[in-house]
């Protein structure tokens, strides 16, 4: 099975991508990594599921002895040490018990200390796969459903003006699909806006709503996305980033805020950026205080 | 002569540094998506040179929208605009703040494409952008709510009610 791997670095956050080619029967693997949040895409062969989320890495117990999971300060690092082909078989081996055919689910699972848990644990698991979180459940044919629905929503947005405070048929529909779709609406949203597809007051827009939206179940890979939007080539969207992470309050963005900063050109968005940055810093000390 | 404030997205205003293409004394179109006219008349507000109502405007302005959310504005002097020979009738604004409605809102009247391109002009080259957090404007518009009936809550949107995590009607 032949296997490409491209990997960059990531200046916002400082984590890894990976981008992983199979041949058949899993053409592609893509797998996000930053914040808490990792994400594989697993394209559906026969018998076997396509996608798997991991928010946080407790319930490792598909990748048991193939992946370890570490933690620097606040930030992730990504995987080390995994076995991508055991990887695969051990998604086909578990899979099968409980996933019709062609079925894509995707899962959130809890991190342990250690980065893998007992049998007992897995076999939870294995028997009650939807009841372990809040999770979505979609078809492989859905998918692509769901990839012609963010698509539309987005074009529909280009015939709209936006307005700070203000509700949009846009902003309406981001916030549909976030709730309906959960972790599959975001990847399919971040890769319109991280390889900068869309228009930069369409990103801008949508990642103000993203850090708007009351979802527990997306916020981190919400989280994730604005966080990686601050790399983004438009100063709009960078800005649209830096409000939805406002609105998040999220203080796992600190770090992500701070190299932003260092790195901002235009000079009264480098001034948003501190003030967001002084709102989180400043959530941490009432916190501690 | 005071000051006057229009509300504006500070993402469509980033100015430095010029884009190449830009002419060094024309403004990118950008901007002018936050400057549309309604019957050729552009909506601002009145802002005195102490700027001591501008903590109400601001609230009045943000308690009339969906929900609770970041303020931005620019602020220019009125003496520039007026010297722009453009005009400026008082007019009641549409904010849940009667007073400000009243006292405060102003409309620059009978816009020409070109006069609104001079406005846009004197707005990106010599207006004071802000931007108020958030957080900062849930807390303004709250504390105003608290101190009496300045602001007309059954003017407020029912989702802004909700946003503010108030009781409806």
């Amino acid at each position: 099975m032949a296997i490409e791997t491209g990997m960059t670095e990531d200046f916002v956050t400082g984590c890894r991508d990976f981008d992983v080619s199979y041949d058949e029967p899993f053409e592609q693997f893509r797998q996000y990594t930053g914040g808490a949040h990792q994400q594989l895409v697993i394209p559906c062969g026969r018998d076997t599921f396509r996608y798997k989320s991991i928010n946080k890495l407790k319930s490792l117990d598909f990748w048991k002895g193939q992946a370890r999971f570490s933690r620097q300060g606040e930030s992730w690092e990504a995987y080390q040490d995994v076995d991508l082909d055991k990887l695969k078989a051990r998604i086909i081996l578990e899979g099968k018990p409980w996933l019709d055919q062609g079925q894509v689910v995707l899962i959130n699972v809890e991190r342990s200390e250690e980065g893998a848990i007992s049998e007992t644990e897995s076999r939870k698991i294995e028997k009650t796969p939807c009841v372990m979180r809040k999770e979505v459940i979609v078809s492989e044919g859905e998918v692509g459903e769901l990839k012609e629905r963010v698509g539309r929503v987005f074009g529909m947005g280009a015939e709209e003006s936006f307005e700070d405070g203000m509700i949009s048929k846009f902003s309406s529909e981001i916030c549909s699909l976030v709730i309906n779709k959960g972790d599959f609406a975001i990847l399919e949203i971040s890769h319109l806006i991280l390889k900068e597809k869309v228009a930069p007051e369409l990103a801008s827009e949508a990642l103000r709503w993203l850090g708007r939206v009351d979802d527990d179940n997306t916020y981190s890979s919400r989280s994730w996305l604005l966080q990686r939007s601050l790399g983004c080539s438009s100063a709009y969207v960078r800005d649209g980033a830096a409000l939805g992470i406002a609105s998040m309050n999220d203080t796992r963005a600190i770090q992500s805020l701070e190299k932003a900063i260092e790195c901002e050109k235009y000079a009264e968005l480098k001034k948003d950026l501190e003030e967001v940055l002084a709102q989180l810093k400043g959530n941490i000390c009432g916190a501690a205080s | 002569m005071g000051l006057l404030l229009r509300k504006i997205r500070k993402g469509r205003w980033y100015k430095e540094p010029q884009p190449s293409w830009l002419c060094a004394d024309d403004i990118p179109s950008d901007p002018l998506g936050d400057l549309v006219t309604s019957e050729n008349s552009l909506s601002v507000w009145y802002i005195d040179d102490e700027r001591a109502n501008l903590r109400d405007v601001i609230t009045a302005m943000a308690a009339n929208r969906d929900h609770v959310s970041n303020f931005d504005y620019v602020l220019v002097g009125l003496e520039d605009v007026l010297s722009l020979n453009l005009k400026l009738e008082s007019t009641e604004g549409g904010s849940p703040n009667k007073e400000a409605n009243r006292r405060w809102h102003r409309d620059v009247i009978e816009l020409s494409s070109a006069k609104l391109g001079q406005l846009a002009k004197l707005f990106y080259q010599k207006g004071q952008r802000d931007r108020v957090q958030e957080k900062i404007v849930r807390s303004m518009i709250l504390t105003v709510l608290g101190e009496g009936d300045k602001i007309d809550k059954s003017k407020l949107s029912s989702s802004m009610q909700d946003s503010l995590g108030l009781e409806k009607n």
